[in-house]
């Protein structure tokens, strides 16, 4: 077991500098240079060169990448030239737990209507529950999430009236106007996410109906609803962790476009901004960011495995 | 074409025969008739179990042994499936039309049972201890200390030792054998009056085998309980049933003590199954030739005509009905 | 009047159509979403090659009286800010929206299958490594990914199509890999190993053909996801430029307005999501067909 988890931990850091290697070649792959779009329009070959130097621009690759590492790793990610701040304040500090909120919100969303629904679906199979949520799921995961958005917007922000249609308030702060203000971007952001659970669940849930185990259950007097959710859905949950914890990737990909369409400060739409503006230390970062959070939500599903599934836990 | 539905309005007739005990029998299947998507699975078939009975349900792959035993668990109610008939048992004069509300105060309790494959019946992500003691604490109201102890018991009876570390362990590791022992353990848990055993032992190793049908009789002997054991292997239901039904197609062919029924058969179909077993001296085999006919293309008249030697037109046209004869049930025109 | 004769040649025609129609109906019946959303595909397809034959205007002319004018009889969906015809820009943006969508999935799959190739044939610290690279890959969301790629390589069409291929490799590798996997635990490879077929011509003969049909499903049902991120991408403003009638691009123009002219975002939004949901359904069909008698071969 804990060879396991110490190969699985290695295969995360090897992933790590992996991506950390490609982050840092971004920036060197970028065009422009650098130093002048720091520096501005008028500058002296003087102070072009100094600031070189400073930033360690003349030194061989490797011994700047490594340089590099050190400083994100403590923190160190550079300055916006833009807004003037530190791009750790401004990425990790303010952006992420925006993305984060809004991440967490139609995550539970998604889980909190998809996991009834396909459970719905897979106990009363084929009928006409099932073929609405069928057509739901299949909708909802090849619709595009940012007209997705825009229709929202527009029937109930701005038809009805009912919901704010950009803007972020923090729930810490004020958690109603927080709720408030993210129930549009949130439920734009979980449909594609909901209408995959649906199916996932649904199609598990019905295999693991089929099975002997749930008859055996049903010949002990064990009631309906609990032959379905303790009995059934019990095995169903590793394979739901399993697709869930890899949809993290493509959580963060609506986040990007949601964050757009309803202006919202968080990670997605800085990285959206920094390449118009050509910013690309703050690209650099968010895509760092965005990256590591993956890897290590993938780690932590990884090593949830055993804990869901006891046939995988050592004997 | 098939031409159940004309035949089904008629019913083939209660046993008749004196049951081993005079008492008023535990269980009574009358003309239980079961279709899927329009297809004949099961057609009138009828017998009685006494109390401290074990009967055994004897016939090929696909004869419908499994399916009857579904149905008397009432587990087989689904939109596809048309059942017809009557099941009386535990007071109740039809189970088959009650609702579920009706079962679920039977299923566990009073009627219980056994699956064929342990390793699959038994639920991968809970422990023996939460399995074993669900039905303990749901249906009888024990508490938490009651119910270990009750499970240590009922585990050390079903022959594993070390049985309080069993509890805290998970279906997959243990051996087949202990697993059909752990659901046998479960089976028995409410003292049940009826055990249905589906092919208990064929997922097992030989060398088990016999343990666990030693097993399961002593069990259900000692709680005078009564017990259908599906099986394909006549010899091995000539070993520990009393009584023997012989199906065949969904029909059943010949129903009786199995002393009887075994020793002089009179129905060409139970003959083809004795010619099948393998004994010590055994120097030829001779298989039946053929196989079942198939779910949607059930012949006319009697099921087994095509395969029967003895057959005449009036097989191949009439079903022949379920009648007493030399001591056992037989439905054939030209038995003997 | 002469009267022609026309009994042969209707003849030939009337004994031909019933057998295609009675074909067409029988589909249409045994799985009428899944012809529908082909027919509407093809459709969709028909329009991009006959743009400039279907279209009523030409994707850039802009009708100066009619300016974000609602759907009438001369432009049957309105038109927008600059006057020109959503209906026609819509039918033109079916030109990239196939162009962006086919040539990525081609990039993306001959990367994902030299990659998946290169990783399930070797063995040792070198798999080891191209796993954590294809991993690597995997991390990034596609779309965050060739949001980075056009930070370097900057906006246009053609970088679009090297941007969302590139984020594609990843997924595909993982799937060549699995089935590279798959088919070299097959018995008869270990056979030809062992009477000294030599390693090209085994990849080649064997594990080549077992691979190919496999990605080419992948391809058919990615294609629904390589639109989809590069009309996000063009959304964002970082993918193809205008004035080009790209649909992401039209959905982004009309967003400011899209309180008092819905139609200028509604419309391309429409298109876009039809399109997708047909390709969807006919991906799924295509993969209910062939994926599971892939899996009975296994």
């Amino acid at each position: 077991m804990l060879r396991w988890t110490l190969a699985k931990v290695l295969q995360t850091a090897a992933v790590l500098l992996i991506v950390s290697a490609a982050s840092f070649s971004l920036l060197k792959l970028a065009p422009g240079d650098p130093v002048e779009l720091m520096l501005g329009d008028d500058y002296s070959k003087e102070s072009h060169q100094s600031l070189m130097i400073q930033l360690g621009l003349d030194r061989p690759l490797p011994e700047q990448y490594v340089d590099w590492l050190g400083r994100f790793v403590r923190g160190d990610w550079g300055t916006s030239f833009v807004s003037r701040t530190p791009i750790f304040q401004y990425a990790f500090v303010e952006a992420l737990p925006v993305t984060l909120t809004l991440s967490a919100a139609a995550l539970g969303l998604a889980l909190l209507i998809g996991i009834p629904l396909g459970v719905l679906s897979a106990v009363r199979k084929d009928s006409a529950w099932d073929a609405a949520a069928a057509a739901f799921s299949l909708t909802g995961s090849a619709f595009p999430s940012f007209y997705l958005g825009i229709l929202l917007i527009w029937i109930f922000g701005v038809a009805f009236g009912l919901f704010p249609t950009m803007g972020f308030v923090a729930p810490w702060q004020d958690f109603w106007g927080g709720a408030y203000h993210l129930v549009l971007p949130a439920i734009t952001l979980s449909t594609p996410f909901m209408a995959l659970i649906v199916r996932i669940t649904r199609a598990n849930l019905v295999e693991v109906l089929e099975q002997p185990y749930i008859a055996a259950a049903r010949a002990r007097g064990e009631p309906a609803w609990r032959i379905t959710w303790v009995h059934g859905m019990r095995n169903v949950l590793m394979p739901l962790a399993t697709i869930v914890g890899l949809q993290l990737g493509a959580l963060l990909h609506g986040a990007v476009l949601t964050e757009t369409v309803f202006s919202l400060p968080g990670v997605g739409r800085m990285i959206t901004d920094a390449v118009l503006n050509r910013e690309y230390m703050v690209v650099q970062a968010g895509v760092m960011m965005t990256g590591c959070l993956v890897i290590f939500t993938n780690l932590a599903v990884d090593l949830s495995y055993p804990v869901l599934d006891p046939r995988l836990r050592p004997r | 074409m098939t031409q159940q539905s004309a035949r089904r309005t008629e019913p083939r007739g209660q046993s008749v025969l004196p049951l081993t005990h005079p008492r008023e029998p535990l269980l009574s299947l009358v003309d239980i008739s079961l279709a899927r998507n329009g297809h004949s699975v099961l057609d009138r078939v009828s017998f009685d179990l006494g109390r401290g009975e074990t009967l055994g349900l004897v016939g090929e792959s696909g004869a419908g042994k499994s399916t009857i035993a579904l149905v008397a668990m009432g587990l087989l109610r689904s939109p596809a499936v048309t059942l017809e008939g009557r099941m009386q048992f535990a007071g109740h004069e039809n189970l088959l039309a009650e609702p579920e509300a009706g079962w679920a105060t039977l299923r566990g309790r009073r009627i219980a049972m056994i699956f064929q494959d342990p390793a699959s019946a038994l639920n991968p992500c809970f422990t023996i201890g939460r399995q074993l003691g669900d039905p303990l604490r749901r249906l009888l109201g024990f508490d938490r200390a009651a119910t270990r102890r009750r499970s240590i018991e009922l585990l050390e009876s079903a022959g594993l030792n070390d049985a309080e570390a069993r509890l805290a362990a998970f279906p997959h590791e243990l051996s087949g054998g202990m697993q059909q022992r752990v659901m046998i353990a479960i089976a028995l848990a409410c003292n049940p009056e009826l055990l249905l055993a589906d092919e208990p032992t064929s997922a097992l190793d030989v060398t088990i085998q016999a343990q666990i049908m030693q097993l399961i009789l002593s069990q259900v002997r000692a709680r005078n309980a009564s017990c259908i054991f599906v099986l394909h292997d006549l010899a091995l239901a000539s070993q520990v049933c009393d009584r023997i039904v012989v199906l065949y197609a969904g029909q059943v062919v010949e129903a009786g003590p199995t002393e009887s029924v075994l020793r002089r058969s009179l129905h060409p179909y139970t003959n083809a199954l004795k010619s099948c077993v393998i004994e010590f001296d055994t120097e030829t085999l001779t298989p039946p030739e053929g196989g079942l006919p198939a779910i949607g293309a059930m012949p006319a008249g009697c099921r087994f005509a095509p395969r029967c030697s003895r057959a005449t037109a009036l097989c191949t046209s009439q079903t022949p009905p379920l009648r007493s004869l030399e001591g056992r049930d037989i439905a054939c025109w030209h038995p003997g | 009047m002469a009267v022609r004769d026309l009994s042969g040649a209707d003849r030939g025609v009337r004994l031909r159509a019933p057998t295609l129609l009675r074909f067409l109906a029988h589909q249409l019946a045994a799985r009428p979403f899944f012809v529908i959303a082909t027919a509407v595909s093809l459709a969709f397809l028909f329009a991009a090659i006959f743009a400039p034959w279907v279209a009523p205007y030409a994707p850039n002319f802009q009708d100066s009286d009619a300016l974000m004018a609602p759907p009438s009889a001369a432009h049957w969906c309105g038109t927008d800010s600059f006057g020109q015809d959503l209906l026609s820009r819509v039918i033109f943006g079916t030109r990239y929206v196939f162009l962006i969508g086919f040539s990525s999935v081609v990039i993306g799959a001959a990367g994902g299958l030299a990659i998946g190739l290169a990783a399930g044939l070797t063995q040792g610290a070198v798999e080891w490594g191209l796993m954590r690279f294809v991993d690597a890959i995997l991390a990034l969301p596609s779309l965050i990914m060739a949001i980075a790629f056009i930070s370097i390589l900057g906006p246009g069409i053609d970088k679009v199509i090297y941007a969302v291929g590139f984020a594609m490799i990843g997924p595909f590798a993982r799937t060549v890999r699995a089935d590279v996997l798959q088919v070299r635990a097959q018995a008869f490879v270990e056979a030809a190993g062992l009477m000294g077929v030599d390693r090209l011509r085994i990849i080649w003969r064997h594990i080549l053909p077992n691979v190919i049909f496999p990605l080419a499903v992948q391809a058919t049902i990615r294609i629904a996801e390589a639109i989809l991120v590069s009309s996000a991408l063009s959304f964002l403003g970082l993918g193809v430029v205008p004035p080009a009638p790209d649909w992401g691009l039209m959905i982004s123009e009309g967003r400011a307005f899209i309180s008092i002219v819905p139609w200028i975002s509604g419309v391309p939004g429409a298109a876009l999501a039809l399109l997708l949901i047909s390709l969807s359904i006919v991906g799924d069909g295509v993969r209910e067909q062939f994926d599971p008698k892939l899996r009975a071969n296994r």
